[in-house]
């Protein structure tokens, strides 16, 4: 981690997180001692349940945009997914919880952009995943 | 403790002695105790002192919209028939003072007030402490306060038009592609659903495989036990407000109810031991 910049800067049961040295944070989850997912939240929007119906739709609307945005960046970098779809699309990956998803499979893990929200007054994210 | 015309039974603060000499108005009667010095200008509920009967000549029942005349039996009199009201607000006016036109309260909001969490609390040390420079801005205050105290229902909301796993889980467990809008103490609530008297909350944990990676589990960057305990606080409120027979928190995974058993039992003991408050897993399948 010290050689990729990254410093610990919190550790609760069952999560690491880490800062970089340009700000941004990563989220380390392990269980028995093995780590099931690496995120890094990109985009995030917390105040969701003081929105109106329409600044709801609204910052769905956006975000679903981010999400479409990120997609293509890494698209640009890495190619393209071998899946990016809603949650409800037939192959979404089971063991995944997120509205939308795109994902890349490299040599021994999966990358994935995510947008998530997974309740109305929990937060909207967009977020790189890494995972098995 | 003192009990009369909607006097709060317990916590009560306001500024009245326990030893002083008093008048105690009671729904049946009224004694008049010889006695001394309280109460010039603050307003009194329940409780007036002998002297200030004796030494002004009028008093103002509120929102009765009549003056009342001294002596105390007469005052009596006048507080029987007046007994509609929920509590009996008195204060001494200047001689031959008059009425003071006052706003008055929805009847059922007024008859149901009493002291009993530290919001009405504070409302009402507001009234006192404000009442002595500004009458009128303090009664308007309480007004509004008690306007907005307690439950009303302010409507629905339809789900939002998303495929995410919440929206499906909340459809499938309230049978509702709506949830409710209650107004709580001023401040709008949702909730998702009613069924049987019982305040429903549908969580989406996951399933198991995924609980990991849920906000709901404590591990979560994005956990917050502050805002769960707030929400299921509001919850059991207005269920108390509306006598509803209780709350259920239904989830997802078996993780997340063991989770949430294990909160709301540490902080909500009494309602998790009455069963005010309940918490059930009923897996997704088929949403």
């Amino acid at each position: 981690m010290m050689q990729l910049g990254l410093v610990e800067v919190k550790r609760v049961s069952g999560r690491n997180d880490y800062q970089h040295e340009c700000g941004w944070e990563l989220n380390v989850y392990h269980e028995n001692s093995e780590c099931f997912a690496i995120e890094i939240n990109l985009e995030v929007f917390l105040e969701t349940d003081s929105l109106d119906i329409v600044a709801y739709h609204n910052k769905r609307d956006e975000f679903y945009h981010k999400f479409m945005y990120y997609t293509k960046e890494l698209e640009s970098v890495i190619g393209k997914p071998a899946f990016s779809d809603g949650a409800a699309a037939r192959g979404f990956p089971h063991d995944q919880e997120a509205a939308w998803l795109s994902l890349w499979k490299v040599q021994n893990a999966r990358l994935m952009i995510q947008q998530k929200h997974e309740d109305r007054e929990l937060p909207f994210r967009v977020v790189l995943v890494i995972a098995p | 403790m003192y009990t009369g015309i909607g006097l709060p039974t317990e916590g009560w603060d306001a500024p009245v002695a326990n030893e002083s000499p008093h008048i105690v108005i009671s729904p049946t009667t009224v004694i008049a105790q010889p006695s001394s010095e309280i109460y010039q200008a603050a307003p009194v509920v329940g409780f007036v002192s002998a002297p200030s009967l004796m030494q002004n000549s009028s008093f103002i029942v509120r929102n009765s919209g009549s003056a009342l005349r001294s002596a105390p039996r007469v005052l009596g009199s006048q507080l029987l028939n007046a007994l509609a009201l929920p509590f009996l607000l008195l204060y001494p006016t200047p001689m031959g003072g008059g009425d003071v036109p006052m706003r008055p309260l929805p009847l059922e909001r007024r008859r149901n007030f009493t002291i009993r969490n530290d919001s009405d609390r504070a409302a009402w040390n507001r009234y006192l402490g404000t009442f002595g420079s500004s009458p009128r801005l303090a009664e308007q205050e309480l007004n509004d306060y008690l306007e907005n105290s307690g439950a009303t229902y302010a409507g629905s909301r339809n789900l939002p038009d998303l495929e995410n796993p919440w929206v499906r889980y909340q459809r499938f467990i309230t049978g509702k592609g709506y949830e409710e809008i209650w107004r709580l103490n001023g401040r709008m609530m949702g909730v998702d659903g009613t069924s049987g008297g019982y305040y429903l909350e549908a969580k989406w944990t996951g399933t198991d495989a995924t609980w990991g990676s849920s906000p709901y589990n404590p591990q979560h960057a994005f956990y917050s036990e502050q805002n769960l305990l707030d929400q299921a606080g509001k919850y059991l409120l207005l269920n108390q407000e509306t006598g509803g027979k209780g709350v259920m928190y239904i989830l997802s995974s078996e993780k997340g109810r063991e989770h949430f058993e294990k909160l709301l039992r540490q902080h909500f003991p009494e309602e998790m031991e009455n069963g005010t408050l309940r918490v059930w897993y009923t897996p997704g399948n088929g949403m």
